[in-house]
């Protein structure tokens, strides 16, 4: 980063004392470790679900075998109680651990390495105030080359440098936002495309990319598929709430994001935050913004006479099972607790993923300001029954083009793993095979996916 | 192959069938739950309820199959008391639960030990303090909300009955109605309290949060509230395997009093047998005493059958001076219970009363049409009545009796099964308490509300709450099952749900069937 980290940081530090004047100054690392180990959702990745918060445990599914976040609280034996400093700023900037072993980029280094050493250091102390949770790191189950670790430095060589933001983090105005979003958001870890060696493509700077079966949408300030018509105060809305009426609704993975962190900033920084992600340069063709599709129907008078017997399956389904919340008209509830169909920037996209994703896995979203809850329709609904629905709800409130078929929402519902590139190279060529390896090894990346998220938790 | 076809064979998949295979599968147990009825999804159940032509009938967007017959269904159930009695029973996966008004009570200490402290009824074997943490598990399981600051004994007392926790969700607020009428009532010594019930008051599970379509029966179109089905897809989550469509007639017993196989038939009649170690009934209170009787099991006490309870409703419908404008929020959520307990228990029996708080327009439009209310003036005669309705629903507690019972009929259903016969009748204590409210509680009930009395039902309505039939006991000779739920007769047969309660309380009985399974399977999954 090029940015005057230290007088940024000197300043929130500052705010952070006039706030809390009867801490000490531990209490002030801490406090600030907290926050910023919020920022940068560090209980999303090391939490398994219903374990202990920062113990670990959460499998990270990988066509080459399955990664498993560690124990990050205080416990000697089994957490990061033993680790000094210099460790600790070693594995968030360079992706070496504690016994001098190179990382997997699961854990985003490439991004941390952009935290500056006194936040770095905050979360340290914030995680050594924790009470050590006793629980041993699951073994990685990689196969074979890639249980290779050092070859990820080559890794390193080609993918290793500081993201595509910084001709926008030049400009000192952009800089906490930058710095939110960079190293600490890590938003590029999902937004972005990867390139040809599954690095993130800075070329494509939040242009979109994906996760866990989710479109993570462009972000960059292409109207149409990028955030061109968003304000930058809905933007903020957004990352606080996870709603802004006729626009957009946080699912999956961005609602936990929600959850776990944005809604959790500071209003200066999601101002921040929001007005970086809007100075994005856009990132492709422009075209009808995805909240743009749809409105009000004139007359729903139809939909109930029809729906007995001569209705397609997908009208049947919506009217049975959707139009309770979402109402016959689509329009949602004016309070917004039920979301509109029409003008939102899931059934706009042309691409229906996140429709099919929301449908199949609900919507669970807590927050101290709204609580959202859709149920999931995996248990009630086939293949075939959900891209009828998913189609017949693009027709009606959304964007038309890209259809699904259920051979899709198979793939979805599995979150069946696309197949990978580098599975093809070591098959087809069988050459250049340190390079393919290091491509395979970044793959893990690109493809994670935290298997227990496909299935709710019973309690 | 293995010795057995699974560890345990659930008959039945309700809320009690459901709970019992979920936590047998989650400790690790081989199970397969048999389930007479058909699976529907609930869609469908909401799209079958719109499009009906009298949704007055809770059970009519719901399978009736001759081989699967539910209530009302023409000719399965044969009266033979003096009392019709028009039991509540839906046969599906998941069970009576998709149409409940989900009122998730606990008993009271004393209504566990009814003759011991009043002298009338029956003990249970087990007392309220066995009970209580498996109750927290039940309110967990099932999602309950409620205030755990209330004395649910009715007498504004102190939070009775006690609890090691609170409840897993606050309970939902109170609609217009229901604050007015708290105000009004409590100004009064009627102590409104909040009914805890199994409708989500915040994200929960799997379930959204109610936001009061009132339609709790005939089905909650969005899920908010809790129905059986939910642990029948958690238990095959678990690896628990569901046979829909089986219709369940024959237990065989074989060397040393053990259950040894069930046999099921197909809608066309086709018969199947499965093993397993061992065997819960969770048919309800009707099929699984004619399921015993059938196969002349579990019946050395002849108590399989006998001892059904319910509680006998009566009613009081009058208007209310002010708008109260029922029909906002579920249908229930209230309770006045001035009179659950107390020592006038051996004379009068226990009491419920509450303002049921379904949308009013159809029962107004129908009375002022009967009063021959015409336009111009009725729009506005049915728009101010609907406002204004109150029907006060009471609840009675009734004592087992043993010549209340089921028994096997000589008529047949079409699968050549005997069908259900039923005697049921009351005795003067229930009686004798009826008229004492319709004589001194209903008139001070008008007085608060200074409305008009349109109608007061005095013919007993049981309500829906089947209870006893294969009751519980800590003697083999009068009772069918000990308190694990384990049948005196076979030892790897257990009988749960609200069939096994030896008392009816005035308070409905799910909770504490879920609770006594949830006791019984923690106890029996370390058998097998």
């Amino acid at each position: 980063m090029v940015f005057p980290m230290k007088t940024m940081i000197g300043g929130f530090a500052a705010g952070l004392l006039f706030a809390l004047p009867a801490m000490s100054q531990d209490q002030d690392q801490v406090a600030r470790g907290k926050y910023v180990a919020t920022a940068a959702d560090c209980v999303a990745c090391h939490t398994a679900p219903g374990g202990k918060p920062f113990a670990g445990g959460l499998p990270f599914k990988t066509p080459m075998g399955t990664i498993y976040a560690p124990n990050i609280t205080p416990d000697p034996a089994t957490g990061i109680g033993n680790w000094t400093d210099a460790q600790f700023l070693r594995a968030l900037h360079d992706g070496i651990g504690a016994n001098g072993e190179r990382l997997y980029p699961a854990f985003p280094y490439t991004a941390f390495a952009g935290i500056s050493d006194e936040d770095a250091l905050a979360v340290k102390a914030y995680l050594f105030s924790l009470p050590p949770s006793v629980q041993k790191n699951h073994e990685n189950e990689m196969q074979f080359p890639y249980n290779i670790r050092f070859l990820m430095s080559f890794w390193n060589i080609l993918n290793f440098k500081n993201s595509g933001s910084q001709s926008v983090a030049q400009q000192a105005d952009l800089a906490r936002g930058a710095y939110l979003a960079d190293a600490l958001g890590h938003c590029a870890e999902c937004h972005s495309p990867r390139n040809l060696t599954m690095g993130v493509d800075s070329s494509k700077y939040l242009g979109g990319g994906a996760v866990d079966g989710w479109t993570a949408f462009n972000l960059s300030s292409s109207k149409g598929e990028g955030l061109g018509g968003w304000t930058t105060a809905e933007l903020a809305q957004y990352l606080k709430t996870g709603n802004v009426a006729g626009k957009a609704q946080a699912a999956g993975p961005m609602a936990e994001v929600v959850e776990n962190s944005t809604s959790h900033l500071s209003d200066d920084d999601l101002n921040a935050l929001a007005t970086f992600i809007k100075a994005v340069p856009e990132q492709a063709a422009s075209g009808p913004d995805r909240f743009s599709f749809g409105g009000h129907p004139t007359d729903i008078t139809g939909y109930r006479a029809d729906a007995g017997q001569h209705a397609s399956e997908g009208e049947q389904l919506f009217v049975a099972a959707c139009a309770t919340c979402h109402m016959l008209s689509g329009s949602g509830v004016k309070d917004g607790a039920y979301p509109s169909l029409f003008h939102n920037s899931v059934t706009g996209a042309s691409n229906p993923d996140n429709l099919v994703m929301a449908v199949l896995h609900g919507v669970e979203r807590r927050g101290s300001i709204n609580d959202a809850s859709m149920p999931a329709f995996e248990d009630e609904f086939d293949d075939r029954q959900v891209a009828s629905l998913v189609n017949y709800v693009k027709d009606m409130f959304g964007n038309p083009q890209g259809k699904v078929d259920a051979a899709e929402v198979h793939r979805l519902r599995l979150n069946q793993l696309a197949p990978s590139p580098i599975d093809t190279l070591m098959k087809v060529g069988g050459g250049i095979a340190a390079a393919v390896v290091i491509i395979a090894l970044a793959a893990f990346f690109w493809f994670r996916r935290r298997s227990t998220s496909a299935s709710p938790q019973p309690l | 192959m293995a010795e057995y076809d699974a560890d345990v064979i659930v008959v039945g998949s309700g809320v009690i069938g459901g709970l019992a295979a979920y936590t047998l599968a989650k400790a690790g147990k081989s199970v397969i739950i048999l389930e007479a009825g058909p699976r529907v999804p609930r869609w469908k159940t909401v799209e079958r309820f719109r499009n009906l032509y009298d949704i007055s009938d809770y059970n009519a967007p719901y399978p009736d199959l001759d081989y699967a017959p539910r209530q009302g269904s023409n000719d399965y159930l044969q009266h033979t008391g003096p009392i019709r009695y028009g039991a509540g029973f839906l046969k599906l996966v998941g069970g009576t639960t998709w149409h409940w008004g989900g009122a998730t009570w606990r008993l009271l200490p004393s209504d566990m030990k009814l003759k011991s402290s009043f002298g009338v009824g029956r003990d249970f074997p087990l007392s309220y303090e066995d009970l209580e943490r498996f109750y927290i598990e039940a309110e967990k399981e099932i999602g309950v909300n409620g205030n755990s600051q209330m004395d649910e004994s009715g007498a504004n007392g102190k939070p009775f009955p006690p609890r090691s926790e609170p409840y897993p969700m606050e309970a939902q607020n109170f609609n217009y109605m229901n604050a007015k009428m708290k105000e009004m009532l409590d100004a009064n010594g009627y102590w409104t309290i909040q009914e805890p019930n199994c409708r989500a008051s915040r994200p929960y599970a799997e379930r959204p949060t109610c936001v009061g379509n009132n339609n709790c029966m005939p089905i909650c179109p969005i899920g908010s509230q809790y129905s059986g089905d939910r642990h029948v897809t958690r238990a095959e989550k678990l690896g628990a395997k569901l046979i829909p469509e089986a219709v369940v007639y024959k237990l065989d017993k074989g060397a040393g009093g053990k259950i040894t196989a069930v046999h099921y038939m197909t809608p066309t009649g086709e018969s199947h047998q499965l093993t397993a170690k061992i065997f819960v009934m969770a048919a309800h209170a009707l099929e699984t005493p004619k399921i015993l009787l059938m196969s002349e099991v579990a019946n050395s006490s002849d108590q399989v059958g006998r001892n059904l309870m319910d509680h006998l409703g009566f009613n009081l419908v009058m208007t209310s001076k002010d708008e109260l404008w029922p029909g906002s929020g579920p249908v229930q959520q209230n309770a006045i219970l001035n009179d659950r307990d107390g020592a006038h228990r051996s004379h009068f029996a226990s009491l419920k009363h509450q303002v049921g708080n379904e949308a009013a327009n159809l029962a107004a439009t129908q009375y002022l049409l009967g009063q021959g209310v015409l336009q111009p003036e009725l729009d506005d005669r049915i728009r101010s009545m609907s406002a204004r309705w109150m029907n006060f629903n009471t609840n009675l507690e009734q004592l087992p009796d043993p010549v209340n019972r089921i028994k096997l009929s000589a008529k047949k259903d079409k699968l050549g099964l005997p069908k259900p016969d039923v005697y049921y009748s009351v005795t003067d204590y229930e009686t004798r308490t009826r008229d004492k409210v319709i004589n001194e509680t209903y008139p001070t009930f008008q007085k608060i509300f200074g409305g008009e009395i349109i109608k007061i039902v005095s013919d007993w309505q049981p309500q829906d709450h089947q209870i006893g039939t294969c009751i519980m006991g800590d003697n083999a000779k009068d009772s069918v099952v000990d308190k694990d739920c384990r049948s005196w007769d076979h030892s790897n047969l257990f009988i749960m749900g609200t069939q096994t309660m030896p008392a009816s309380a005035a308070v409905n009985p799910t909770l504490t069937g879920a609770a006594l399974t949830l006791r019984a399977t923690h106890g029996m999954a370390s058998e097998v």
